[in-house]
């Protein structure tokens, strides 16, 4: 029997395991983010990824492996400025997102005849994806699952009353730190899938359309499972055919499915 | 082991609570014995909730201390010994995706720690306090699809999901039709006198609190009295609370 013509290309078999990883974790993530209000984050660290591409890329290193190191550093900055209180929560946002944004251009300046390269960190490209990248986001996809798995019940219970979370003795604290680097490491190995300026949509959308069935939190994980996997996978099948941008096509399919929600719900 | 009827579980040891410019407690001393149903009341701005959060460990004093089970509060450990009902119907979430269910679940992660699952036991104790608040038939519904009074019941129910051996509860019935916060204020006075649970209630509302606790609490900013409840009225503190006129403290402990 022959494989379907896809298939055929190891670019996106590579593509499509990388992307479900992807698809599976964003979600993970994305309702405690969405629900703590926290959705900026996802954008703001994505932009810090960028200027951990740049890096790796001037240094000659996997750029997903500096914009993993780069996004982690940034996210306990983040952190740390929010809970000193120094200055406003979405201040502190502001200032990493256009900070690492003016590296990332100052670097890519340097590193010259990257500018090719750059559409694709930008706006995602499976066909960057190496072997390695595949093995990469296969085992933090599985460290980020096994983590989450291992904090659920706290996760949600700060997520839903930090304050009564921390009365029943949750190190709120420390729940919070790994939320961040949680939500770094998703954010860098999305890079090569939807790319940095795409990436707060695969963490966001899933999650606010499942949100719209008003079903108990667990349902809601699933569903927000499904629609993601459903939309990534399909985008990467459409593009191909189609032959469009990945990265936009998986998140117009997302918004797509968003609309058809609240299309049905009224 | 017996305990002693007159243990107090906590010990406010002249705490200040300075936030910026603004003296929000001055030397405030008071203890609660097991089993006490104290209600703490105020005028709005005095300070109660405040202490309630440093009693529990969610402020630190400026000066003074909390001691809650004998120990210092920065050094308690054994949360599942203290159940909490925050000031939510006002300022929760009500497109938050959980049910009845999961909400009062929340209740007995103190008891399992951190890595642990929750067990057959846990879900069992989760239906028992629905059931003793009289919410058992909603557990898959949506919590922001409650009324505030079924709302309150529900973190009451996650509060006794822990099994503690205190609840603190404030301004519980903020949000709350007349009728459902006499049903509430019913299902407080029950947990105090057949369980035996001790309870501190943080509310603005006197008349309620002087027909329902055991003993006053009068805060603004310093304690102007502590009395039991019957003595309130009569010794008409109320106006000394408004007025802001330093009253003797009386303490007392129940029998």
């Amino acid at each position: 029997m022959e494989l379907p013509q896809i298939f055929q290309y190891s670019f996106v078999v590579r593509g499509l395991l990388a992307g479900s990883m992807v698809a599976i974790i964003a979600p993970l993530i994305g309702i405690f983010l969405v629900l703590r209000r926290y959705s900026l984050i996802a954008d703001t660290l994505a932009h810090v990824s960028l200027a951990g591409v740049a890096i790796g890329a001037l240094l000659g290193i996997s750029p997903i492996i500096s914009a993993i190191g780069v996004t982690l550093i940034s996210s306990l900055g983040i952190e740390r400025l929010r809970s000193a209180k120094k200055i406003y929560g979405e201040s502190a946002l502001a200032l990493f997102l256009s900070g690492s944004l003016a590296l990332a251009v100052v670097l890519l300046g340097l590193a010259h005849g990257f500018t090719a390269s750059l559409f694709n960190y930008l706006f995602g490209s499976i066909v960057t994806v190496t072997e390695t990248d595949v093995y990469l986001i296969l085992g933090l996809a599985v460290v980020v699952i096994a983590v989450l798995v291992a904090f659920y019940k706290e996760l949600v219970y700060i997520t839903f009353d930090e304050e009564a979370a921390h009365v029943s003795g949750i190190p709120t604290r420390s729940m919070n730190t790994v939320l961040m680097l949680l939500s770094a490491l998703t954010v860098s190995l999305a890079i090569p899938i939807v790319g940095v300026l795409l990436i707060a949509a695969l963490i966001v959308i899933p999650v606010v359309t499942a949100l719209q069935l008003r079903m108990s939190f667990a349902k809601t994980i699933i569903a927000a499972e499904i629609i993601s996997l459903v939309s990534v996978l399909s985008g990467i099948v459409i593009s191909f055919y189609a032959n469009l941008a990945t990265g936009g096509t998986i998140v117009l399919i997302m918004l797509l499915i968003f609309l058809g929600m609240l299309l049905v719900k009224r | 082991m017996q305990i002693e009827q007159t243990e107090n579980i906590i010990e406010v040891e002249d705490v200040s609570f300075v936030y910026g410019k603004n003296e929000v407690l001055r030397h405030i001393s008071l203890t609660v014995p097991r089993g006490d149903y104290l209600g703490i009341v105020g005028p709005n701005g005095a300070g109660k909730t405040t202490l309630l959060k440093i009693i529990i460990g969610l402020l630190l004093p400026s000066s003074g201390r909390a001691r809650i089970f004998g120990k210092e509060v920065s050094e308690f450990r054994a949360w599942e010994k203290i159940g909490y009902v925050p000031q939510k119907v006002t300022n929760f979430d009500v497109n938050f995706p959980a049910t009845v269910g999961e909400v009062v679940l929340m209740g007995r992660y103190a008891r399992r720690g951190l890595l642990k699952g929750v067990t057959a036991e846990d879900k069992a104790i989760v239906r028992r306090v629905l059931t003793e608040v009289g919410m058992e038939s909603h557990i898959h519904r949506l919590i922001g699809d409650l009324s505030g009074g079924e709302q309150q019941r529900v973190f009451i129910a996650r509060a006794l999901a822990t099994e503690p051996e205190i609840i603190f509860l404030d301004e519980p019935t903020i949000g709350v039709d007349p009728r459902a916060a006499s049903e509430f204020y019913a299902l407080l006075k029950r947990l105090n006198t057949d369980r035996g649970l001790t309870l501190v209630l943080v509310s603005h509302d006197i008349e309620m609190v002087v027909k329902e606790a055991k003993h006053v609490a009068c805060i603004d900013r310093k304690l102007v009295c502590h009395t039991p409840a019957e003595d309130f009225l009569k010794e008409n503190r109320l106006n000394s609370l408004f007025e802001g006129d330093f009253k003797i403290i009386t303490h007392q402990h129940p029998h």
